[in-house]
């Protein structure tokens, strides 16, 4: 039948509710959904993911599912997949339930998509999945819920009695016989005063079930009481008892829960004998403690408030907490607290802001715990202390990480973001995005004959004129030296851009005034225009071979991208080619930088990093090639490499030239490498192949690694952790800086980025180095300078309390056998301390 | 390739006969048979194995065989198939009708052991009477994905309808399943076609478990069939006169492109008022009867011959068909024989194998391959 006869759609959907329905549970209903779907559709493959998990799949070969591909399918960072038989699929995608963990993904090969109509059939699937697999979880959870309730009394913590109308006892779970000593056969039939309450209590007990039997109402029924419980061998103890009554046909039953409260009856005591050290604790804290009713009301605040909040206590004593936050901050703390009110012994914790009493806004790392049941304190327990020096931090690296410090416009990095974003919405809006490349003509000249300053000046002023050539929604940013980049969105049309280009060329060629005189500055432009089938590394790709063309045709002047001048990404396709023969070729190696003790010059470690000797263009450096190996996975491999070679090298050298401590390694792991299941095995792999203590070897992050998925990455670190390895975080401050990850994370050693460390020793501003420092020190790590290049800097380092460092000044990247002549004193002067060689005086 | 063809009375020498005419070609790799059930099946393949040596070797038992020459009964088929370019593995899997996903899983991972070439096919051959055979093809699918298409038959018994045979080696099985992974230098193709055509208005499947139809439109399966159709009032009461019937009356079900899926009706209950398919027919979804005449039957095999060999890159050097045994029924034993000789003139000269099935096998794209009342022509270059 083919589908125009009318309703196929509503046809291939009741088939599937019919059999997804009438499957016993979930797992066979996800296994025939997936092949249902494929059946209905004539896919290739059909797939159910969840939350970064295939759980079910049909059509790859068996053992060959590819769950990276089709996780990637889910984040959208893909939209095909290689099918089994070597055809590509393109593949749909539909959300099964609104929670956004599931997707159902069907793929069929590209020389046939799916139609609308089939679309609307798969969305249908994934709603009808939905529908099912809840319905069968609500079925598994009642089923489960009536077990449990068999189980409770079976295996309850608490003795259960059940007893009849006139109080005989009828039922004794195993746990009663343990608590009183009496087994069911003991007592059934006899009631219980006779057995386990003292016999003062048995007429106020008795009271208690005739009046319920003649009034339906009983002081203590259905609430907990204290009193005294009997052991079978005569001594007393306290219990809680609840009783209650229930009714089975005409019959009145009364049922018993009692619980063994000796240990909380001793915990009270104690705490009525702690209260007073407690109190005199709290009074002393640094941290503001504070109790706060169930509608935020301060009841008590600790003197600590007086320093951190400019406030005596009494001050704030009866105001409501949440009133003195920021507005901003005040229904998300607000959320937080009921989120634990109703929870007794429930915790959070939050960054919000405070008023300060000298007006200004303070940063607080707050802590609450509800602790309205605890006999002691019944409130909600607040701790708090002042984080604003450290947000500060924060939002100067954050801001330093996506900004040109010169011209205070976008840097590369989040011009990239913004261009990214941009793409995206096109698919919303239908409408164009350019990205602009402007390279200053002659710009050397000027730098070269007028100096740095001037240099700078024409950089601020082509900076000052592009922001004010460019409406609210477009970006402006400074790549790097003299080039600058555009991105102009919501274009209806290509000529648009056009126009921008042609205004932004005069606009430019109007003169910067420089002291006396005038310049006319030139630039050229490279225009790129796409849509939602771009990504943003291809319209810069773009934008740059076009610049490069404009520039090639006479200066000053635009061009538009063609797709024939992008010879560019033909040879990144032909360096990812030739990264696959490199490493069977085995063209890697690894060079290894000295790392410093700074105070004494001495070489501790080295930093291991990979070069490629490429037998046609030579040694090519990694920034050229690790992205390219990073997109095609090689660097799974090629990081493998460098952690044995290096591991196996260090070891032959600390063999060789003995030193205490032993000469380390630091050897940086990819997001790649860190996100492979079998790391940690790997690297004890390496460690046990080369003999080399664990403690030898420092594994370098990077800060945007520490930023993802963190519950699974801290496992990860621990797992790391737990070989004895040590870690670092590479090029600290160069991503978005939270620094409260350094504290949640296993960290050993920070590495500050060269950016920092360069205007360290320069008579500059090292403000953010010293923060970086102080803040490293402060969580007691180590701190390692990268980059250093001045002796100056040295010095000044030291001076601020860097321990190690490493860079050009002590020695660039070298190959083993001359790390080999600098150990044994050949290539430099030595001064044998015993402790490694002494370099870079 | 090479095919033989004997329908001598003793079963060892016929056996012996055709595998000599088959085997033509240097350095056989494959042996595949299908045979009547009329023979002593043991001794048959002692005749075949006599002549071929250790070569692996499949087959089945028939409803009729197909051979260049012309449809018979009562005789055995032998294919050879070798030579350069090609690798063989085999498979099989007893007890099916315990488990018929599994055993589809469990012959097709033979497909593992063959030789990495650019193009695969995997050959199964099923008992058409454990039960339902899509489970088998979901199975086998399961193992190879969707980049190997499977091509085979259900095993027939003359119509008896009562148990058949599959062929391992030496071993005569029932209840089994037994496969053949081909990989070849060259392309395969495929053409699966069978020319019934829907008649009246489309009926919802209101209750149906498994193979069986209890009811369409509400309503008792077994009356709507009848009814609607005018069956004649021996096919009310009797079984074989219902057989009769109900060959040349298959249920049709909708698919996304091409013709509809056809599933033959096996049987009625007469007390219940179900009919039974040899295939699910799932709940919830919608069927046509459906009819077919000699003409539209035959323009099916010009058009599966035609599909078959649009892949090949080459002239064929054989063809082997599929034929379910309800197309006989239709063609009357003049028209199977007019039949045979178009696809060997499609075949031009190439020899051309096959039998007369219970079920047929295709699984080119998607999920669904199993087929009834078809035609599914593998042609090998």
């Amino acid at each position: 039948m083919s589908r125009s006869s009318g309703d196929w759609l509503a046809h291939q959907l009741s088939e599937f509710l019919a059999e997804i329905s009438s499957l016993p549970d979930k797992a066979s209903a996800v296994a025939r959904a997936v092949e249902r779907a494929a059946e209905a559709m004539e896919a290739e493959i059909c797939a159910l993911v969840a939350s970064q998990e295939v759980v079910a799949s049909v059509g790859f070969p068996r053992g060959e599912e590819p769950p990276a591909e089709l996780i990637e399918v889910v984040q959208g960072s893909r939209n095909s997949v290689a099918a089994p038989g070597g055809r590509r699929c393109a593949v749909a995608i539909v959300p099964v339930g609104e929670k956004g963990g599931r997707h159902l993904l069907l793929g069929r090969s590209d020389d046939d998509p799916l139609d609308a109509e089939e679309m609307s059939l798969l969305r249908a699937m994934g709603r009808v999945l939905d529908l099912s697999l809840g319905q069968m979880e609500l079925v598994a959870s009642l089923r489960a819920s009536e077990e449990r309730t068999r189980l409770i009394i079976g295996t309850a913590n608490d003795a259960f009695v059940g007893m009849d109308s006139d109080g005989a006892i009828t039922d004794w779970n195993n746990k009663a016989a343990k608590l009183f000593g009496w087994t069911l056969e003991d007592v059934k039939g006899r009631r219980l005063d006779e057995t386990i309450i003292p016999i003062r209590y048995r007429e106020s007990l008795q009271q208690v079930l005739r009046r319920f039997l003649t009034t339906g109402e009983g002081p203590v029924l259905g609430k907990p009481f204290e009193i005294s419980a009997q052991h079978r061998e005569g001594y007393e103890f306290p219990i809680e008892l609840t009783i209650w009554a229930h009714q089975i046909g005409r019959v009145q039953h009364f049922n018993a829960f009692a619980r063994d409260i000796s240990e909380r009856k001793k915990a009270e005591e104690s705490l009525r004998r702690s209260e007073t050290r407690f109190r005199s604790l709290v009074q002393n804290a640094s941290d503001v403690i504070a109790v706060l009713d169930p509608d935020s009301t301060i009841r008590y605040v600790s003197p600590a408030v007086l320093r951190v909040g400019g406030f005596e206590p009494e001050e704030l004593v009866g105001h409501r907490a949440l009133d003195l936050l920021h507005t901003d901050d005040s229904s998300l703390a607000s959320a937080h607290f009921q989120e634990i009110l109703n929870r007794p012994g429930a915790f959070t914790t939050m960054e919000l802001r405070a008023r300060h009493r000298d007006g200004s806004w303070r940063w607080l790392e707050a802590s609450a715990k509800n602790l309205l049941e605890d006999p002691g304190i019944e409130g909600i327990v607040v701790n708090y202390n002042d984080i604003t020096a450290r947000k500060e931090l924060e939002e100067q690296l954050t801001h330093r990480a996506f900004h040109d410090p010169l011209t205070g416009l976008a840097n590369r990095i989040l011009f990239r973001d913004r261009v990214a974003q941009a793409l995206a919405h096109t698919d919303r809006d239908d409408r164009l995005v350019a990205v602009m490349f402007l390279d200053l003509d002659d710009f050397k000249i000027i730098n070269d004959s007028l100096g740095h300053e001037a240099g700078d000046k024409v950089l601020t002023a082509v900076a000052q004129c592009l922001e004010e050539s460019l409406r609210q929604s477009d970006t402006a940013a400074r790549l790097g030296g003299d080039e600058f980049a555009l991105l102009v969105e919501q274009l209806t049309e290509p000529d648009e851009a056009i126009e921008v280009g042609k205004r932004l060329i005069e606009l430019i060629r109007g003169p910067v005034s420089l002291e006396s005189r005038d310049l006319f500055i030139e630039a050229s432009i490279g225009i790129a225009i796409g849509g939602s089938e771009h990504d943003a590394d291809q319209m810069l790709r773009e934008a740059d071979a076009a610049m490069y063309r404009a520039k090639g045709h006479g200066k000053s002047r635009f061009e538009l991208y063609e797709s024939e001048i992008h010879a560019a990404v033909l040879e990144r396709l032909e360096l990812r080619g030739d990264l696959q023969r490199a490493l069977v070729n085995q063209e890697f190696l690894v060079h290894y930088q000295p790392i410093v003790v700074l105070d004494k010059r001495i070489i501790v470690g080295f930093e291991a990093l990979v070069r490629w000797l490429h037998p046609s263009r030579g040694l090519i450096p990694p920034g050229a090639f690790i992205h390219i190996a990073e997109d095609s996975g090689a660097i799974v491999a090629i990081g493998r490499f460098v952690l044995y070679e290096a591991c196996r090298q260090t070891r032959l050298w600390q063999l060789r030239h003995p030193s205490d401590p032993l000469l380390s390694v630091a050897v940086n792991l990819s997001a790649r490498q860190f996100e492979q299941p079998g790391l940690t095995q790997e690297v004890a792999g390496a460690l046990r192949e080369s003999g080399l203590a664990p403690s030898d070897v420092t594994l370098e992050i990077t800060e945007s690694l520490l930023m993802e998925d963190t519950e699974a990455t801290l496992s990860k670190l621990e797992e790391l952790k737990e070989l004895g390895v040590r870690l670092a975080v590479d090029d600290f401050g160069t991503g978005y800086s939270s620094l409260a990850y350094l504290e949640r994370f296993p960290i050993d050693r920070l590495k500050i980025d060269k950016r920092f460390v360069d205007r360290v020793g320069m008579g500059e501003d090292a403000a953010l180095a010293r923060a970086i420092i102080n803040l490293s020190s402060s969580l007691r790590l180590k701190t390692v300078a990268e980059g250093i290049e001045m002796a100056e800097q040295v010095n000044e380092l030291l001076a601020l309390g860097c321990e190690f460092g490493q860079g050009y000044h002590f020695s660039k990247p070298l190959p083993a056998r001359e790390v080999d002549a600098l150990l044994d004193g050949r290539a430099h002067p030595v001064v044998s301390q015993g402790v490694g060689a002494e370099i870079g005086r | 390739m090479g095919v033989g063809h004997s329908n001598e009375g003793d079963a060892r020498r016929a056996g012996a006969s055709a595998a000599r005419e088959a085997l033509v070609g240097a350095s056989p790799q494959l042996i595949v048979v299908f045979t009547s059930r009329a023979y002593d099946l043991h001794a048959l393949l002692a005749g075949i194995n006599d002549v071929a040596g250790a070569v692996p070797l499949i087959g089945c038992s028939t409803a009729g065989e197909i051979a260049a020459s012309g449809p018979r009964d009562a005789s055995v088929v032998v294919t050879a198939l070798g030579g350069e370019g090609f690798s063989v593995a085999v498979g099989c899997a007893t007890s099916a009708s315990s488990g018929l996903r599994e055993a589809g899983a469990e012959v097709a991972s033979c497909l593992e052991e063959v030789d990495e070439r650019p193009h695969k096919v995997l050959l199964i051959l099923t008992d058409g009477l454990a039960g339902d055979q899509q489970e088998i093809v979901r199975g086998a699918h399961g193992v190879v994905g969707s980049g190997v298409p499977l091509v085979g038959g259900c095993a027939g018994d003359d119509l008896k309808l009562t148990s058949t045979s599959q062929l391992f080696g030496d071993r005569v099985l029932e209840d089994a399943v037994v496969a053949a992974a081909v990989s070849s230098d060259a392309p395969f193709g495929i053409g699966v076609r069978h020319g019934w055509r829907k008649i009246g208005e489309p009926m919802l499947v209101t209750r149906s478990l498994a193979n069986r139809v209890y009811s369409l439109d509400d309503m008792p399966a077994l009356d709507v069939y009848l009814e609607r159709l005018g069956a004649p009032p021996a096919a009310w009461r009797d079984h074989s006169a219902f057989t009769d019937f109900s060959m040349t009356h298959p249920l049709g079900l909708s698919r996304r492109s091409g013709e509809p899926q056809v599933r033959f009706v096996s049987d009625a209950d007469f007390v219940e008022r179900s009919i039974g398919c040899i295939a699910e027919i799932p709940e919830g979804g919608v069927t046509w009867f459906m009819e077919g005449d000699a003409d539209s039957v035959l323009r099916a095999t010009d058009a599966a011959c035609a599909d078959a060999l649009v892949p090949l890159e080459s002239k064929p050097l054989g063809m082997i068909a599929f034929d379910c045994i309800a197309r006989r029924g239709v063609l009357g034993e003049a028209g199977i024989k007019n039949e045979i000789d178009r696809m060997s003139s499609h075949a031009a000269a190439a020899p051309v194998a096959g039998f007369y099935t219970y079920g047929e096998i295709a699984r080119t794209r998607g999920v669904s391959g199993f087929h009834n009342q078809t035609l599914v022509v593998l042609a090998l270059s």
